[in-house]
């Protein structure tokens, strides 16, 4: 098979895209479609915090700390309850919804 | 009914012509004077003993007819549940062909337990001449032979997805690991034969037939990919791009339909607003994924695209239009809402600068027949 090339979101549309898929695929974040095995946990949230750098100019520094910091809680709550059984996941949700608002609004104040 | 006394009249040697006559094959030496003779058939539903209809048609397993009580026939959408009955007895002894290996095997009421027998058991190995390996597998390489007709069929119509392209509990989980390793196989090759650097990095042969299934669907993504980039050829990327657009939008559909259930996805303005805007944006989001994994550029200029402003300059004002995906002269737009010509945003999908040719609306296959369909460009073919 072809080797693995991680996908890095260019725009605030695409990570918000790929907030729209992590909500479905939340807590192990594996591809739905079992095809790509690659896909997991870090490979999903290196996008995610690549493609925070990817529009860090746009959103400014600020932002891009907040949004940084959530996505760091983020992972750390999944990762602690894969199975969605101890309330930790619960958490990740509330962050994953918490970006869902927050870049959208980022993005109608820069404009 | 033949007649049993009939048959005990027959010589032996009656009996052997006639048994020659029906297999071409020599009957055993010892014959016995009535035996129970048995037919393969492909179409025999494993689920439930019954037979089924050929795939591709308006019959195949997703769309079964059948005959009620009171002699009307009315047609059952979706696929038979499997019986609950087998699963449960296997599952609860803890035996592993609980699951797909007891979900496929054929119905035999008067030989082992039907887990015992594999998807394609062939009492009459003649049956299949020439080793050719089976029931053919579906692999389309091109739209025209998902949408028959899309080349030939007059400007706006709107023409179904041929039934087994994502019949996915029909003909393809009676594939057997040799049927499954002998595609595996040709795909190899075929990958090969485009890009001779090509390749095939894997552990080990995946044992479970989803995995099979799932090593054939990422060979068939690296063959489109190989095809595209190699050769130029975009057709069969647009096949793979709908079918993983079709699968991804199934599950994601599931998936919001569980998150909505336990108060998990946030509503706006209504339910099936929230679970679409959820489908478009993980289907969107695949995408991306898997072509990146695929080592596809996305960009206008090569025709490749994800949700990217499609611009139609031919106006007086710019505008523009965001197909979920568009691939060489074909976009793509995932749904939950049917759409035709009358909507504006279809039309302005066929306004755009790239003229495409086809626009295939994709919606989930929960939402019934002619879920996912093409519409052709509107105007005279060429």
């Amino acid at each position: 098979m072809m080797s693995y090339k991680p996908y890095i979101p260019q725009t605030i549309g695409e990570i918000m895209d790929l907030l729209g898929s992590m909500m479905l695929s939340a807590p192990k974040f594996q591809d739905p479609a079992g095809i790509f095995p690659e896909w997991s946990i870090d490979t999903t949230f290196h996008s995610l915090d690549e493609g925070l750098k990817a529009v860090r100019k746009r959103v400014g520094e600020d932002n891009y700390a907040v949004l940084a910091g959530l996505s760091e809680r983020m992972k750390a709550h999944f990762a602690a309850d894969p199975e969605d059984k101890t309330g930790e996941a619960d958490k990740g949700y509330a962050c994953l919804r918490e970006m869902e608002e927050l870049l959208p609004a980022i993005a109608r104040r820069k404009r | 009914m033949m007649d049993e006394s009939y048959f005990l009249q027959k010589s032996s040697e009656r009996r052997a012509f006639e048994h020659f006559l029906r297999t071409g094959r020599r009957p055993p030496d010892n014959i016995p004077a009535k035996q129970i003779e048995r037919k393969f058939n492909p179409y025999h539903d494993p689920r439930n003993g019954q037979f089924t209809f050929a795939p591709g048609g308006p019959r195949s397993p997703s769309r079964i007819i059948i005959a009620s009580r009171d002699g009307v026939r009315r047609i059952v959408r979706g696929f038979p549940k499997p019986d609950a009955g087998l699963l449960h007895t296997s599952a609860a002894n803890g035996d592993e062909l609980g699951t797909a290996a007891v979900r496929n095997a054929p119905f035999l009421p008067t030989e082992n337990p039907p887990g015992l027998q594999t998807a394609n058991y062939r009492p009459n190995d003649r049956v299949r001449i020439g080793n050719n390996g089976g029931p053919p597998i579906n692999d389309p390489l091109t739209l025209v032979r998902v949408f028959p007709g899309i080349n030939s069929s007059p400007g706006g119509s709107i023409l179904a997805v041929a039934d087994s392209l994502l019949d996915l509990t029909g003909p393809s989980t009676r594939l057997t690991t040799a049927m499954a390793e002998g595609h595996i196989n040709y795909l190899i090759a075929r990958i090969r034969a485009v890009d001779p650097n090509y390749r095939f990095e894997s552990l080990a042969f995946p044992v479970t037939l989803e995995g099979q299934m799932n090593l054939i669907a990422r060979l068939r993504l690296d063959r489109a990919a190989a095809y595209y980039k190699i050769r130029g050829e975009v057709r069969p990327l647009q096949v793979e791009t709908l079918r993983q657009m079709q699968i991804r939008a199934d599950r994601a559909y599931d998936q919001a339909i569980a998150m909505l259930k336990s108060g998990k996805l946030s509503v706006r303005l209504s339910e099936p607003e929230a679970i679409g805007n959820h489908i478009d944006r993980a289907v969107r989001n695949d995408l991306n994924r898997l072509y990146s994994s695929l080592g596809l550029e996305r960009s206008r200029s090569r025709g490749i695209s994800v949700n990217a402003r499609e611009y139609n300059t031919s106006g007086s004002d710019l505008t523009f239009r965001r197909p979920d995906a568009r691939v060489g002269d074909i976009a793509f737009d995932v749904t939950l809402t049917q759409k035709t010509l009358k909507t504006a945003q279809v039309r302005g999908f066929f306004e755009a600068d790239f003229r495409p040719k086809t626009v295939i609306i994709v919606r989930p296959t929960q939402l019934g027949l002619g879920n996912t369909y093409a519409i052709t460009k509107p105007g005279k073919q060429p």
